[in-house]
């Protein structure tokens, strides 16, 4: 194909994307509810239940994103020290284990705790303690990021007249405060739509009695209405984010500087121990509670199409999701509508990207897609479409000299993504698109309605057999699902840091 | 004009031509699986017929029937299965959506209970139809305009662990278990979905709406555990949140198989006994594949799949004599309240429930 086709289809596909991904779904359950013209089940009010969930709901996510912010402490603590020269083996190493943690799904990781932990455990405690230690890799990654970018000068500084730790608690942590609040309310989004950890622990919050809600009655009002609370609570958090965002992006050094002890030993073996307590010491019992592998063999035979499918539709998933972060970086015209709306999508919980996925396409002009697992597909990326707009622009900063070069030397929009961006961004791409696909196959909310008949989604039959207590099959898929990361956290380890040095050799090159 | 090819900034793209190259290789293996999930057919041999099902029944017990029916009948059955957060409600909502949009893509409902059936009956959403060899089931477990038929009972019952909870400190009639010394210890599953909702309904039927509303203001009162399901209820009562659970007799035996120590009893409603539950089976009007959907419901409304489901883990009762006699089952003590008459009352309880329990 010539290149002026290419050009003429390009715009095309991205506004196609944008549209069946973001705009068409948002229009269909604007247009629904009106349509539909009925008051809520309740009436137009929240009840004092319903507030206090939403309370609950609200107090137990702040609780949880903090202790996962103190959890990544150390961890941002042992990064900083990993020396320059010890890089590329020693941090492909800790990527990888953090890579390990983040992409194992929130149910695995808490049906493994509930194998650790003392039976009476307060399920509060159990289900932010669960969430921190799923999620503390998160803010980790963040606050080294922001530290090797924003505070590694002062904190060397500091360090002349003080000890590391005191000048990383009382110099780079204070200067960090922009990035930690922006972790804060990345985290708090997140835990507060979040249904399976609650759920899994007993607990009611506002995300579990959303999805009854929704489930419970055909008018759409009656998910809509419940639901803006929990909207309104995640938009002022997306909100505050986005202003942490912009502030963090300001006030950026783009400098790494030289490291005045710089050491292997202690920070991986420190990196490793937080690992080995939040990941593979429960990952290990629930592994060792399979009865046996005659069980764990019938689970995968019976379950392995549906997890396989399931595999496929969260990859996919991801793909568009990236698909929609390129159009985003790309497209200047798209770029505002839908990154509006591909953030209010994931301010709704679950339950309510499901209903408008469903308004949208239940129709016989989609039946293609309604009928089989395309629809899933959709209702994946759109809950997900946020994290590649986010990533989006976190990879804008990185153009750098390359690209104006290249658009120097009169290369198109096209030609420079894919042979100067694209390259230098794939790294960061993949990692995102495997955590989109973790994601995606630990969701459970979204698919409440959006369901098929071509298969059952890993998820539900892992939650039906939570339920159903039949441990051998829940544990077997559960472990599976940690297994199917691997390609994922091996990708982390390769390409996150030669991406880096690229850029860097790159800078150096045309500098 | 000179291209990116000749200029020096292609150095860093040919390090790392590996990555674009990987991730096509992914891309077309990923792009490859869900396809791999799909049913595949030779191109000389036409598409086995299908028929698309709805159901709350257990996932696995469900599994087993529909593959001994796909290899028997050679017709392939798609399936979409409630999710626990649904509570079968997910799915009829599911059912009314898509026939609003005259478009009903399911064949058949299978479901764990049978007011909400009943409720789509009433509503003009199933097709009469009467399942072969289902002379044997008792004339009110067959819809008078045979637009469904109901087999396969659970019942409500009260959990406890006898351990902790001795036999004669429990109380005897539902009623009884919103006295605050009850209240307090109990848990119960939210009402405005499942199977409470139909149990509180049936309440509303039976005792009429002010004991029933009296019922529940008194079981607020006392402070029970509302969870969000009845799997739920016995958790809590497995780790000690709960003393008592009011749940579906399924619930109970699962927790047994898997090594707990918890006991049931049939509380008393009134005229007896409690509500029973039966499994229900409908054919959906206007589905895609009317033939094939008689097919199935002629089979999973047969004495054989009710025996299977009377031998599976949820230990379902027979509303077939014979069949519960040749297993040795014995049939709960039931409130002889009218199906139909539970299913009149939904709207009312669900009100109920938003303005005393639930508010």
């Amino acid at each position: 194909m010539t290149v002026a086709p290419v050009r003429k289809l390009v715009p095309m596909a991205a506004w196609l994307i944008a549209a069946m991904l973001l705009f068409w779904p948002l229009a269909a359950l604007l247009t629904r509810t009106v349509m539909e013209a009925t008051a809520p089940a309740g009436g137009f009010t929240y009840s004092t239940r319903q507030l206090g969930l939403l309370w609950r709901s609200v107090w137990l996510s702040l609780a949880a994103a903090v202790a996962c912010v103190l959890l990544a402490v150390p961890a941002v603590y042992a990064l900083g020290h990993l020396p320059n020269a010890a890089r590329p083996r020693a941090l492909r190493l800790t990527l990888a284990a953090l890579a390990a943690a983040l992409l194992c799904p929130p149910m695995v990781c808490v049906f493994a705790w509930q194998r650790l932990l003392p039976s009476g455990t307060n399920a509060y405690a159990e289900c932010a303690a669960v969430w921190a230690m799923w999620a503390w890799p998160v803010p980790a990654l963040i606050l080294s990021a922001a530290w090797r970018t924003s505070g590694r000068s002062s904190y060397e500084a500091a360090r002349l007249e003080a000890t590391p730790t005191r000048a990383f608690l009382h110099v780079a942590l204070p200067i960090l405060r922009g990035p930690i609040a922006l972790c804060l309310l990345i985290l708090f989004v997140i835990f507060v739509a979040e249904y399976t950890v609650p759920h899994a622990c007993g607990l009611l919050v506002y995300a579990t009695e959303l999805l009854g809600w929704s489930a419970g009655s055909p008018a759409t009002l009656d998910t809509v209405w419940p639901a803006l609370p929990l909207v309104a609570v995640a938009v002022a958090g997306v909100i505050g984010a986005a202003v942490q965002w912009r502030s963090g992006t300001r006030t950026t050094e783009h400098r790494i500087g030289p490291e005045a002890s710089p050491s292997t030993g202690w920070p991986l073996v420190l990196i490793a121990s937080i690992v080995t307590v939040t990941w593979l010491l429960p990952i290990g019992a629930l592994a060792a509670s399979i009865s046996s592998l005659a069980a764990a063999g019938d689970a995968i035979r019976i379950y392995g199409r549906d997890m396989l499918a399931s595999f496929g539709v969260a990859a996919l998933s991801a793909l568009v999701v990236i698909a929609l972060g390129l159009i985003v970086l790309t497209r200047p015209r798209l770029r505002t509508p839908a990154l509006i709306a591909a953030l209010a999508l994931g301010a709704f919980p679950g339950a309510l990207v499901g209903e408008a996925v469903m308004a949208a396409y239940n129709y016989e002009l989609f039946k293609a897609l309604y009928d089989h697992w395309p629809i899933m597909v959709l209702g994946y990326a759109a809950r997900f479409a946020w994290i590649g707009c986010v990533i989006a622009l976190s990879l804008e900063h990185r153009l750098g000299r390359l690209s104006d070069q290249a658009r120097t030397d009169g290369a198109g929009p096209l030609r420079e993504l894919v042979h100067v961006n694209l390259p230098m961004w794939s790294p960061t791409l993949l990692f995102a698109a495997a955590a989109v696909t973790a994601l995606a196959l630990g969701d459970v909310a979204t698919t409440t309605l959006i369901r098929v008949p071509d298969f059952n989604p890993v998820a539900h039959v892992i939650i039906e057999k939570f339920h159903r207590r039949e441990d051998d099959t829940l544990v077997s898929l559960s472990v599976a699902l940690v297994v199917a990361a691997f390609p994922a956290v091996l990708l982390a380890a390769a390409a996150v840091l030669p991406g880096t040095d690229h850029q860097h050799r790159g800078q150096r090159v045309n500098g | 004009m000179t291209t990116m090819r000749n200029r020096n900034h292609r150095q860093p793209r040919t390090e790392v031509h590996a990555y674009p190259v990987g991730m096509v290789a992914i891309l077309i293996a990923l792009i490859g699986l869900p396809g791999y999930g799909c049913r595949r057919y030779p191109n000389d041999e036409a598409p086995p017929r299908e028929v698309v099902l709805y159901t709350s029944v257990d996932e696995g017990f469900a599994r087993l029937v529909l593959a001994a029916f796909e290899k028997n009948s050679g017709v392939n059955v798609s399936v979409v299965f409630d999710s626990e957060a649904g509570k079968t409600t997910g799915l009829v909502n599911r059912i009314i959506r898509e026939a609003q949009s005259g478009r009903p893509r399911a064949d058949v409902f299978w479901s764990g209970e049978l007011f909400n059936t009943i409720l789509l009956a009433r509503r003009g959403f199933l097709e009469r139809y009467e399942p072969a060899s289902t002379a044997d089931i008792p004339e009110r477990f067959r819809d008078p305009d045979r637009r469904w038929t109901a087999l396969a009972v659970r019942a409500r019952v009260l959990a406890f662990d006898p351990g902790q909870t001795s036999a004669g400190d429990l109380p005897a009639k539902w009623e009884e278990l919103a006295q605050p010394h009850f209240a307090a210890r109990t848990a119960i599953a939210n009402p405005l979905f499942g199977t409470t909702r139909s149990h509180v309904a049936a309440m509303f039927a039976v005792w009429g709406p002010e004991r029933a509303r009296a019922w529940l203001t008194a079981v607020r009162d006392g402070g029970a555990i509302v969870a969000d399901s009845n799997s739920a209820t016995v958790r809590a009562l497995s780790d000690g949140r709960a003393a008592l659970a009011a749940t579906d007799s399924d619930d109970v035996w699962v927790a047994q198989r898997a090594g707990q120590r918890l006991d049931l009893r049939y509380l008393d409603m009134g005229h007896g006994g409690t509500l029973l539950i039966p499994c229900s089976l409908a054919i959906i009007r206007g589905g895609p594949n009317p033939n094939e959907a008689g097919s199935l419901v002629d089979y999973l409304a047969s004495a054989e799949v009710e025996r299977m489901l009377a031998e599976s883990d949820s230990r379902n009762v027979p509303v077939r004599a014979p069949l519960r006699e040749a297993l040795g089952m014995e049939w709960p003590p039931e409130s002889a309240v009218d199906f139909e008459r539970v299913a009149d009352a939904m709207d009312e309880a669900t009100a109920a429930v938003r303005e005393i329990l639930i508010r």
